[in-house]
């Protein structure tokens, strides 16, 4: 019996297909000072992104410091537990700075590509810079900044709440969810679109390949709507109602703000605040 | 295959023996059976194949003798190591005399049947002739008259699974070769889909579990390499219909000089967090000399892989050394193993505020090596072309690299399967 279960076991594990390793973990803590940087670029392999931005107190310096600050785990391989711990500890995180520019990014040698992995917490820092995130597989979260925001990435949901000087996002696959007082253009190829905008109308750009959109405008005076979508459109503005679905094009006062959306498969509603 | 039936083996002089009549199987096309007679003057191994692909006789030929074969009526394709010489068209009572095929050239003992087998009933005999045997028929070549299925019964299949054998008429061959292919292909891209693309990409999302996506990506492996060894047999298989060479018809290679293999070996190797697996897919070629009977050594594991995150490339190549110890009809079994070395030229990383000092910065190297042991269970599908399955477990030394940032650790006993398809010369 026990022969026969060792053969079993060795003819199962000889047709299998599996690598036998460890994992191991280095977590990371960093601080980078951020005065005199206006703009701040963060290019990350995959992993969630969480981005804070703070507002400046006049009298509490320590709310709001000029710092980047941020925690993250590095997570490895090895065909030892040893040697898994110590490929954790390789890659780096890194921050430069050139003018008013900072660009962070990460550092990780050819001989441990393929075998660490990245899981960045949240980052804080001075609401009033400017930011851009690329990103690969991960959620991207920005709440608080409230200058300009862009964020790429290829996998992933993103949301953003601030970003009053407007606002880019490009996802491949995800789902977008955005409050702004901006301008925005948002596009992803697989999800849903849903624009809030804060404060006075503004220019919206929307498309989606896959997924129905959402508006929520808080001033219609002046819009010009070019809606294309396959699905239901439904508008229900203080100034126009409508169902309708193809596409759906108006212009109301001067028509000075664009409000653009399409979806090669799924519905609009766009809805007054 | 259905009941063979020898009705004589005779060593007589002058004329052919008659040939019995053959039994009433296959009545609709042979109420009275026909003959072919090879001989005195052919010498070697022949063998007599029915349109259907059958082997009817398995001949051994003496130089000054005669065999004669009683078969039913019906188109028959005589062939000797491996090659065609001859096609007739066998008319009921109608015997065929084929003159001396010169390819017959090596003499060997005197004249015996090594098998009958056929579903088809056939009648063999021989005898000592000085001269040639008058044909009471004609002798004619149909060689032209099925030249097209050679080309067109693989390309069919290439095109539709299972499209050749119909051709060749074989038509629940060709069904189950294109259940087959298709349903494994359906297979492997019902679990390739099935994996999340969003998984890792929320916090604090756990994903699927470690058994179901070891699992999935272990079926998929299986199922595609599965899917693609029968989509490649069957087009091999094809042609062998075309040609009569199917079943025992196939004599394997086994003096081979040289021969070539193109195969995917792959795994399903641990990922540093989620996904927590991932498949590591690595397809390479190999060139095996066979130095000594039954022992092949070569270059192989050759292959050229990208590093497109890194703007850099991936060169492999090893020494493989297999030892055949089963070869019987068209199945080979083998062992042996291999040092496979390999090497990644690619651009640094750096942190760097403009983009042009990271497309620009220097490249950096990186040596890998890693060494397995393997089993080969090879079949033969044509005289010189096999398809094999190799498991296999290797120890790598250093970082093994299969390209596109996925690495197995040094030191990480991994275990492989490889699936191919090699061709002996």
């Amino acid at each position: 019996m026990r022969r026969a279960t060792s053969v079993a076991a060795c003819a199962a594990l000889s047709i299998s297909a599996c690598v036998l390793g460890f994992r191991g973990k280095a977590a990371f803590t960093a601080d980078h000072d951020l005065s005199g940087v206006e703009e701040v670029e963060i290019t990350l392999p995959d992993t969630p992104i969480d981005i804070l931005g703070c507002t400046a107190v006049e009298d509490d310096p320590e709310a709001c410091p000029e710092l980047l600050s941020y925690r993250g785990v590095w997570s490895s391989l090895g065909g030892t537990s040893n040697k898994a711990e110590s490929n954790a500890a390789e890659p780096t995180v890194q921050l430069v700075r050139e003018g008013g520019l900072a660009a962070l990014s990460t550092v990780v040698p050819l001989s441990i590509a393929g075998l660490v992995d990245l899981e960045m917490g949240t980052m804080t820092m001075p609401g009033d810079r400017d930011v851009q995130v690329y990103g690969g597989v991960g959620d991207v979260s920005v709440d608080g900044m409230l200058s300009t925001v862009t964020v790429v990435v290829d996998v992933g949901d993103v949301e953003v709440r601030g970003a009053n000087d407007g606002l880019a996002v490009n996802t491949e696959h995800g789902n977008i969810l955005v409050f702004t007082g901006g301008h925005a253009d948002l596009r992803t190829q697989w999800g849903s679109v849903d624009v809030e905008q804060l404060g006075g109308a503004r220019d919206l750009f929307v498309e989606t390949e896959n997924g129905d959109i959402t508006v929520t405008l808080t001033d219609d005076a002046d819009v010009s709507f070019t809606i294309r979508a396959p699905g239901t459109i439904r508008i229900d503005t203080p100034q126009v109602t409508a169902v309708t679905d193809g596409s759906f094009e108006r212009t109301l006062g001067t028509g000075s703000v664009s409000i653009e959306l399409t979806t090669d498969a799924g519905g609009v509603v766009v809805r007054g605040s | 295959m259905g009941l063979w039936w020898v009705v004589a083996v005779t060593t007589a002089p002058s004329s052919p023996a008659p040939a019995e009549p053959a039994p009433a199987a296959s009545a609709d096309r042979a109420e009275q059976p026909g003959k072919i007679v090879l001989g005195p003057a052919a010498r070697g191994r022949a063998v007599i194949v029915s349109e259907a692909g059958e082997v009817v006789a398995h001949v051994t030929l003496v130089p000054g003798r005669t065999t004669t074969v009683g078969v039913p009526a019906g188109h028959y394709r005589i062939e000797s190591e491996g090659r065609r010489v001859a096609e007739v068209e066998v008319g009921a009572g109608e015997t065929i005399d084929l003159a001396r095929p010169p390819v017959l050239a090596a003499p060997l003992p005197p004249p015996r049947v090594d098998s009958v087998s056929s579903s088809v009933s056939s009648s063999v005999s021989s005898s000592v002739s000085s001269s040639p045997v008058p044909a009471t028929t004609r002798p004619r070549s149909l060689a032209k008259a099925n030249n097209w299925k050679r080309v067109v019964a693989p390309l069919l299949s290439a095109v539709l699974p299972g499209g050749g054998q119909v051709v060749t008429a074989r038509p629940g061959r060709g069904m189950a070769f294109f259940a087959g292919t298709v349903g494994m292909t359906l297979g492997a891209a019902r679990l390739w889909l099935s994996g999340d693309p969003t998984e890792g990409a929320t916090r604090g999302d756990e994903g699927a579990s470690q058994a179901q996506e070891a699992v999935r990506l272990g079926g998929f492996i299986a199922l595609s390499g599965a899917a693609a060894l029968m989509y490649v047999g069957q087009i091999l298989d094809a042609y062998g219909g075309a040609v009569g060479k199917v079943g025992d018809g196939v004599v394997p290679h086994k003096n081979h000089v040289v021969a070539f293999e193109l195969q995917r070996s792959a795994t399903v190797g641990l990922a540093p967090s989620q996904p927590q697996y991932g498949q590591l897919p690595d397809y390479s070629l190999a060139v095996m000399g066979q130095v000594a009977p039954r022992v092949t050594v070569g270059a192989s594991d050759l292959s050229i892989k990208r590093e497109p995150d890194r703007g850099g490339v991936l060169v492999q190549g090893g020494l493989r050394s297999m030892y055949r110890f089963y070869a019987r009809r068209r199945l080979w079994l083998s062992a042996g193993g291999g040092l496979v070395v390999q090497g990644t030229s690619a651009r640094r990383q750096v942190a760097a505020v403009d983009p042009a000092d990271i497309a620009n910065a220097p490249d950096e190297g990186h040596f890998g090596a890693f060494g397995y042991a393997a089993f080969d269970t090879r079949i033969f599908v044509l005289d010189r072309w096999a398809l094999f399955v190799v498991p296999r477990v290797s120890l790598p030394f250093t970082a093994r690299r299969f390209g596109r940032d996925r690495t197995v650790p040094a030191l990480a006993t991994t275990f492989e399967l490889a699936l191919g398809g090699a061709v002996h010369f």
